[in-house]
């Protein structure tokens, strides 16, 4: 364990002080300027969105597509990759019309070096900020494992996790720079290993959860300040009892927990999770509806679905409430059965339409420095594996270790493809770092693995990633700007 | 739920060197009758906060029954209708109750987000005991302040409240000196002093105390670490 900093009296009593509206208690006294040097320091620091496509993606459908008429079902010449778009063609009319306007199920805009597969929806037209990483061995095909794997760029131990994940180390860097230093939504996993407690992500699946956190849940439990001082006394001291209990940092992390929560808690850090129905015309959260196409009237459900799951990260950014957010965009891509046919696709362009317009509302939106948050926000899209290019006797993918990502944002170069999966085979390249291009074969070199996505994205962020040197990671140059 | 008691058997042999005295153990007539042999051991094994099961069933012992002898529940009003905050369809979900279908272990970290729900609980359910107490019939015992009953109890019969308080909340068996019951001693008082009639109905400076204290016991770590 390193970095744990004890909670100390003056901190909590200051923390409760800010809750409570008073300056100083005894001798206790609140720096006034502790949210507001946050703040202000904040607006400096470097910015991540860690978006997770959960249960393995098909990145044949997304960012690693091949032509249909050259792929297609029982092309004799290609027996190794089958597209499978005639399925989804013969279920879903809307598919079938963009296969009309897209032959093939490949798009290429004007101006792109990079070739989309129709599940990327919107995300197409961003493609200037995209660089797409394709051929990363995953060198698991249990989720799992995977999910693991990428989440902290340390191949797990069994199907436990190794380190810590890559937005906890960000936030690791200086969590007293945001109030919540690292939120993660929708359900995804967040590992903090020996990092300060105050780093660790705080999980919401949604923005109705926020409201648990950033408010008291019944107004009606307040207690007078000298009593909420007085326990607040007791939990900052530390008896033989506690450090018994913190063999392994617990008791500092639940009174970091405990801390934050005082911080938090007031109701004042909810207003921008307050997604009402029909808000005031151009107010920030009408703005934010347009942008993520929410229906005005009745945006509920689209609010528990990708859309509300990045309007939130889009909000604790943009409001400078937090360093790192992690999204699970999506979780039920895990589609082994005809509900790949089903499912799939709709799915998948529902999730990367939600990061199209996360990405405009970060390029739309300025800090107090006049800069698009965009410039500040670095982006990583991943999954814990793609899918098999071979449909299985139900219809469905399973699982497949030549994964893709996608960096975007701050210090990556976009509008390009780096890496490469064999063409007629959907398998993974050796990757040469010197060139940052794949060997397009597999001559016994490595391929491109989570750590080298780490590496590249903390490098691009101007952050160290000396926490995964044990991985002997090297950065992908070619992928920054 | 037996293992509130599995607690006190690590802790038992393990703490208690710092207290300013032996540890002499205090009589109480709850609990285990183990005697309170205080002395600084070895670590133990790995601790672990409360799953929501585990916490769900804690605070439904440690709270005592209401006045009709049902079990205190924390409820809250969830779209209109009111349901036990554990639930899944309340924060038991959300605070990490595996599906099964997404997830199949729970996230065990004492986050921010199950640290405020502690707070809020706390308030919801000190409240309610504290309630239940004040409206109990004479020869009732009250949960909250059993071994110290009246307006004026003396500092013998805290000590004695508060020994039984950390018996009842975390296991734990202290003697008197202890600097841990020292320091929940100095709540009751902060507490006490802090009563204004005027702001809490019916109740009176006593049951603040105990109110504090009871806010204190859940909040503290050892409540939900085992």
């Amino acid at each position: 364990m390193s970095h744990h900093k004890h909670l100390t009296r003056r901190r909590v009593l200051g923390g409760l002080s800010l809750l409570t509206g008073s300056i100083a208690v005894g001798d206790f006294v609140l720096s006034p300027t502790v949210a507001g040097a946050a703040a202000s320091e904040l607006s400096e620091a470097p910015l991540v969105i860690f978006v997770y496509f959960g249960g393995g993606w098909d990145t044949l459908l997304s960012i690693d597509p091949r032509d249909d008429d050259v792929f297609g079902i029982g092309d004799p010449n290609y027996p190794a990759i089958d597209t499978g778009l005639t399925h989804i063609e013969a279920q879903n009319p809307v598919f079938k019309a963009l296969t009309q306007q897209y032959p093939g199920g490949v798009v290429q805009p004007s101006g792109s070096n990079i070739d989309f597969g129709l599940g990327c929806g919107e995300l197409i037209n961003r493609y200037e900020d995209l660089c797409v990483i394709r051929g990363v061995d995953m060198g698991t095909l249990t989720h799992e494992v995977g999910r693991r794997y990428f989440i902290t760029g340390k191949f797990p131990r069994g199907v436990l996790p190794s380190g810590s994940g890559l937005p906890t180390w960000v936030a690791s860097q200086d969590p007293s720079l945001a109030s919540i230093p690292n939120l993660v939504v929708g359900g995804m996993e967040s590992f903090n290993e020996g990092l300060d407690p105050k780093a660790t992500g705080l999980g919401v699946q949604g923005y109705e959860d926020l409201a648990v956190v950033l408010k008291p849940i019944d107004e009606m439990l307040k207690t007078p300040a000298a009593m909420e001082q007085a326990v607040a006394r007791h939990l900052s001291e530390n008896h033989c009892l506690h450090r018994q209990l913190d063999t392994e940092g617990i008791v500092e992390a639940y009174r970091a927990g405990w801390e934050k929560s005082l911080l938090v808690g007031g109701g004042s850090l909810y207003e921008p999770f307050n997604f009402v129905s029909n808000p005031a015309a151009n107010s920030q959260l009408d703005v934010l509806y347009d942008t993520f196409g929410i229906n005005k009237s009745s945006p509920f459900n689209e609010l528990a679905g990708p859309k509300g799951r990045a309007m939130v990260a889009a909000q604790a950014l943009t409001n400078d409430l937090c360093q790192a957010v992690s999204v699970r965009i999506v979780p039920d891509l895990d589609t082994h059965q005809d509900n790949w046919v089903s499912d799939h696709w709709p799915r998948l362009r529902d999730a990367f339409d939600a990061v199209a317009a996360l990405l405009d509302h970060l390029t739309t939106t300025t800090d107090s420095n006049g800069k698009p948050y965009i410039e500040r926000t670095t982006v990583v899209m991943f999954s814990e594996f793609t899918r098999t290019p071979l449909l299985n006797v139900q219809r469905g993918r399973d699982h497949h270790l030549a994964n893709s990502c996608i960096l975007a944002g701050a210090g990556i170069k976009g509008n390009q493809v780096i890496g490469a999966t064999t063409t007629d085979s959907f398998e993974l390249t050796s990757f040469d770092f010197e060139t940052s291009t794949s060997k397009g074969v597999n001559d016994g070199s490595p391929a491109l693995r989570p750590a080298d996505i780490h590496a590249t994205a903390l490098a691009a962020m101007g952050v160290s990633y000396d926490h995964i040197s044990n991985q002997d990671p090297q950065v992908i140059e070619g992928a920054l700007s | 739920m037996t293992h509130r008691w599995i607690v006190p058997l690590v802790f038992l042999l393990a703490c208690g060197s710092e207290a300013d005295g032996e540890g002499t153990p205090v009589s109480i007539d709850d609990g285990p009758s183990t005697p309170a042999v205080l002395t600084e051991g070895p670590n133990t094994s790995s601790a672990r906060r409360f799953t929501v099961d585990e916490l769900q069933a804690s605070v439904s012992v440690v709270a005592g029954d209401d006045l009709d002898g049902q079990p205190i529940r924390w409820l809250v009003n969830v779209n209109g209708t009111q349901l036990d905050a554990y639930d899944d369809d309340a924060f038991g979900t959300m605070l990490g109750r595996p599906d099964y279908a997404s997830t199949t272990e729970e996230d065990r970290a004492p986050n921010t987000l199950y640290v405020k729900f502690a707070r809020d609980m706390a308030r919801g359910v000190c409240n309610k005991i504290v309630e239940t107490d004040l409206a109990r019939p004479s020869g009732q015992q009250a949960t909250l302040w059993r071994h110290a009953p009246g307006s004026a109890p003396s500092e013998a019969e805290v000590t004695a409240n508060l020994t039984y308080l950390m018996l009842r909340f975390w296991g734990t068996r202290a003697g008197a000196g202890d600097t841990l019951l020292e320091s929940l001693r100095q709540v009751y008082s902060d507490a006490v002093a802090s009563y204004a009639p005027t702001e809490l109905g019916n109740s009176n400076a006593q049951a603040e105390g105990w109110r504090g204290v009871c806010l204190t016991l859940i909040q503290d770590p050892a409540f939900h670490l085992h």
